[in-house]
């Protein structure tokens, strides 16, 4: 059981402070990351309403922003993957600009990433790890996935090696969504317990010397814009990555 | 295929290399120990997965190093 003194000063804390009912107080101790990530959801569903209901030609204002975004992430994405990218660009595009607004959430005060939750990274990662295994298959068809796996042998002396091969490949598969979710977990974690002691720093154990608190975590917070957008990146690339070695190379058009 | 889309590529490989050799020995390590724990076996399942993981982040390395050479030599 994590000490609530330790717990970060957050919308959810002050209102279990102020909840006395158990159920409630079980659901938001228990659901609090989930909390986060729906309203980010709530929020960015908003702002796309918002820049698109009165969209234009020549595009002004936050139509402008979106659109631009929207091109830089198409640009990004098309790079590694080629024209045939195009069909995983929304998918690609939505995660990394929800990981992107997930990772910035924490610096907002009174609120927490909810990437700094294994369980929330854990099932990004599985989510993406679901969708390359699906397209996979969609693209090889199920026996043609099953012979990717034993490493495409094509002659007697590559067969014999095969039940070598298979959980080699099993055992690569297996990693990709372990490494995406806990560099990402690890990450934002980590930005945000380095905030949140040296904001601790400031206001508690220099005011001993120096009469008012020091914003120590400032610098911080510039830096955690900067690898919040770096590991959102990472993902998205890794992801972009991983879907361009499962399609094979005969069907990849580079 | 222009010259921003290669770079482009080239890039997301190299960014990628480090964490493909490096976790699959480290979830080869993971299921071994778990395997272990369950059989009581230790530490057989442990060098087991550990060595089929240190072939698999070779050979994810390979097919990454072999894509960017042909990237290479494409252009």
């Amino acid at each position: 059981m994590i000490d609530e003194s330790l717990e970060p000063l957050t919308v959810i804390r002050l209102l279990k402070e102020k909840v006395h009912n158990e159920a409630v107080l079980a659901f938001l101790s228990s659901w609090d990351n989930i909390i986060y990530s729906f309203i980010v959801a709530v929020l960015l569903t908003a702002v796309v309403c918002l820049g698109a209901k009165k969209r234009e030609m020549i595009p002004s204002g936050l139509q402008n922003v979106l659109e631009l975004g929207v091109e830089m992430l198409e640009h990004l994405i098309l790079t590694i993957l080629g024209p045939q990218g195009m069909k995983y660009l929304p998918f690609l595009g939505t995660l990394f600009i929800y990981i992107l607004s997930m990772n910035l959430f924490g610096l907002i005060p009174l609120m927490q990433s909810p990437s700094s939750s294994i369980n929330i990274t854990i099932a990004q990662a599985v989510t993406v790890f679901i969708l390359v295994q699906y397209l996979s298959i969609k693209q090889m068809g199920l026996k043609g996935f099953v012979y990717h796996l034993a490493g495409s042998p094509k002659g007697a002396l590559q067969w014999c090696f095969v039940p070598l091969m298979f959980p080699i490949e099993l055992l690569t598969q297996i990693s990709r969504p372990l490494t995406l979710a806990f560099r990402l977990f690890g990450n934002i974690f980590g930005e945000e317990v380095l905030i949140g002691y040296f904001a601790l720093l400031g206001a508690t154990i220099l005011p001993v010397i120096y009469p008012l608190a020091i914003p120590l975590q400032l610098p911080f917070l510039l830096f955690a814009i900067f690898t919040s957008t770096v590991q959102a990146l990472v993902f998205t690339l890794l992801t972009t990555v991983y879907i361009s070695l499962s399609i094979p190379e005969e069907s990849s058009e580079h | 295929m222009d010259d921003d889309q290669g770079k482009g590529r080239l890039f997301a490989f190299a960014l990628v290399l480090p964490f493909v050799i490096l976790a699959p020995p480290l979830a080869g390590w993971w299921l071994g120990s778990y395997l272990d724990e369950v059989w009581k076996t230790k530490p057989l399942f442990l060098y087991l997965f550990l060595a089929l993981g240190v072939a698999a982040g070779a050979k994810e390395a390979f097919r990454i190093v072999k894509s960017i050479k042909d990237e290479l030599d494409d252009r």
